[in-house]
């Protein structure tokens, strides 16, 4: 008998937050046999498994590895469906450049703030880790971005932070770009200090702040 | 304020009797911060365990602190079993960074080697360092892990958090190894230095509940400590300093059962309370922390003091005794003013009775 859309969205969720990258890709393969719209298999599926999987994250009951693997999950069943999304489809509701700062090459944080941000909708380049402090601006300005999001787990790469924020300052463009930064060492005191506009304690508070910081419910 | 009445060696003795001391010991856990305020670059501090040793004992002269005197990085591993490093460059304030993993693939785990610690990674000049300690009559410490943490540098951070879900077998036999060459090392220093004059040291920061869940510590975590105390107390080993690095709050049940000497030091970062912990761990154990890093690298002088007291009151109070500490190494650059406040928070707070 047919599954319903419903059933099979659902079940596409429930594959993320259970961990079953198998059974993803099986359902993603079904969602398209079923005429679903990729797009919105990705999004009401793939994705709401996403948020439910933050939300277990957030309550203690979900750590570090069961996000890396609910994620592969996640991407192993968006790979089946990405070659099928219509171009006019896709929604995003906001560009971000994400990066770990120069000096530094700690970057499961980053990751995870990448993963969950992109299964939230925002489109997010990742410039990888030990980035030149400069390159947070060139991309962001190349990418049209309104997010510079930065990572840090040292406190002796932390400076770096308020030095791109400076640079923006420098260049006049402070006012064009929504500054987030996050990471071990930082705290909300820091980010006031350093004048960036926003901190999250972790990768699912950062979804929040983002969208919070873009004026998105 | 009161100057000191004690040397620190007098201090320390006296803290582990349970006995009065003169203030409140402070041990500012400092390391690379002493090659930024001495000025020698960083590779030549992580390279050179002369001239490292040089810089911490000249920090402690100016102090006047509590601490002990240590070589290497936490990083420890992938260099041992045969991964590459890359020092500091000169303007760069950070330890070496591995440059590879050894093991990327479950198969690299079969091809994994054994490694000999007198030859391997860090751990020649670790034992040059200590035996430049043993020269001048200072504390030894023993590097006793974590083998979770060793294991994340052999298989990459990453790999190895998703290894937990993945590849628990390949997880564990790589545990199993880097838990054999630390056993390897311990009896090398052991054999050196004799077990009841060195301090077994294991930190663990990858065994955060920030990172994984008590159940994964039980299971990948929990029985290689064990392993290790347990084999270090037999041989003689009379005292531990535990580093809980991070949020441990969740694990704290199974350490009840991780052997730990009494009169062993058990420190904690910021995210841990002083109060709680001392009592989970209770009056056979000294308890040290937490001034927060980012607190001691961005804070006044009187933000460090006023945190540092606060610390200083909650610790105090646990009759096991207690240790002005930071949350984790002190950030080299934390402004030296701010050590000082640590300092002057201890020395203010006149004559130290456990419990009181």
């Amino acid at each position: 008998m047919q599954r319903t859309k419903t059933e099979i969205l659902n079940d596409l969720a429930d594959a993320v937050v259970t961990m079953d990258e198998n059974r993803a890709v099986e359902l993603a393969k079904e969602a398209l046999q079923a005429n679903i719209d990729a797009y919105e298999a990705i999004t009401t599926g793939l994705s709401k498994g996403m948020e439910v999987v933050g939300q277990k994250y957030e309550n203690g009951e979900y750590f570090i590895p069961e996000l890396l693997v609910c994620s592969d999950a996640m991407y192993a069943g968006i790979d089946v469906l990405k070659p099928h999304i219509k171009a006019d489809s896709i929604k995003t509701v906001g560009r971000i450049v994400i990066g770990v700062v120069e000096g530094d090459t700690h970057d499961i944080g980053k990751n995870l703030v990448k993963i969950m941000l992109e299964s939230s909708g925002f489109e997010v380049h990742d410039l990888g880790r030990d980035v030149p402090l400069k390159r947070f601006i060139d991309e962001s300005e190349r990418l049209e971005a309104q997010i510079i999001c930065m990572s840090t787990l040292m406190t002796t790469t932390m400076v770096g932070m308020e030095r791109v924020i400076d640079m923006l300052r420098g260049a006049g463009l402070r006012k064009r770009y929504k500054v987030m930064v996050g990471g071990g060492p930082i705290s909300q005191s820091f980010a006031d200090k350093i004048g960036a506009d926003g901190y999250a304690l972790h990768a699912a508070s950062a979804v929040k702040k983002a969208k919070e910081l873009l004026g998105i419910s | 304020m009161l100057a000191d009445r004690m040397t620190s060696e007098e201090r320390m003795k006296a803290l582990i009797e349970g006995k009065e001391i003169d203030r409140v010991p402070v041990n500012p856990f400092i390391q690379s911060f002493a090659a930024k305020i001495s000025g020698i670059p960083f590779k030549e501090f992580f390279a050179d365990p002369e001239k490292c040793l040089n810089v911490q004992l000249l920090t402690k002269e100016l102090y006047g602190h509590d601490g002990g005197f240590s070589f290497g990085w936490t990083d420890k591993g992938a260099w041992e079993f045969g991964g590459k490093i890359s020092y500091p460059e000169p303007n760069q304030l950070t330890p070496p960074r591995n440059v590879d993993n050894p093991v990327k693939t479950p198969e690299d785990v079969d091809r994994l080697p054994d490694p000999d610690p007198k030859k391997a990674g860090q751990f020649p000049k670790m034992m040059e360092f200590a035996r430049l300690l043993r020269k001048k009559g200072l504390p030894i410490n023993l590097y006793a892990g974590s083998p979770s943490t060793m294991a994340a540098s052999v298989i990459g951070k990453e790999r190895m958090l998703r290894w937990y879900y993945k590849e628990p077998e390949a997880l564990h036999k790589v545990m199993r190894k880097v838990t054999d060459f630390i056993l390897r090392n311990t009896d090398w220093f052991i054999g050196e230095f004799g077990a009841a004059s060195i301090t077994a040291n294991t930190s663990v920061p990858m065994e955060t509940n920030q990172l994984i869940s008590p159940r994964m510590f039980r299971e990948f975590a929990f029985p290689y400590i064990c392993e290790i105390h347990e084999k270090l107390i037999a041989k003689g080993v009379k005292r531990f300093f535990i580093h809980l690095c991070g949020d441990h709050e969740r694990n704290l049940p199974f350490w009840e059962d991780i052997p730990i000497t009494q009169r062993s030091i058990i420190s904690i970062g910021s995210e841990m309370d002083i109060e709680k912990t001392a009592a989970f761990f209770g009056e056979d154990y000294i308890i040290g922390g937490n001034v927060p890093t980012t607190l001691l690298q961005i804070g006044s002088f009187e933000e460090v003091q006023e945190a540092s007291k606060e610390c200083i009151l909650k610790g105090r109070k646990h009759k096991g005794g207690y240790i002005l500490m930071p949350a984790c190494d002190l950030p080299p650059l934390t402004p030296p003013i701010n050590v000082y406040a640590m300092m002057k928070a201890a020395r203010m707070c006149e004559g130290y009775v456990p419990g009181n």
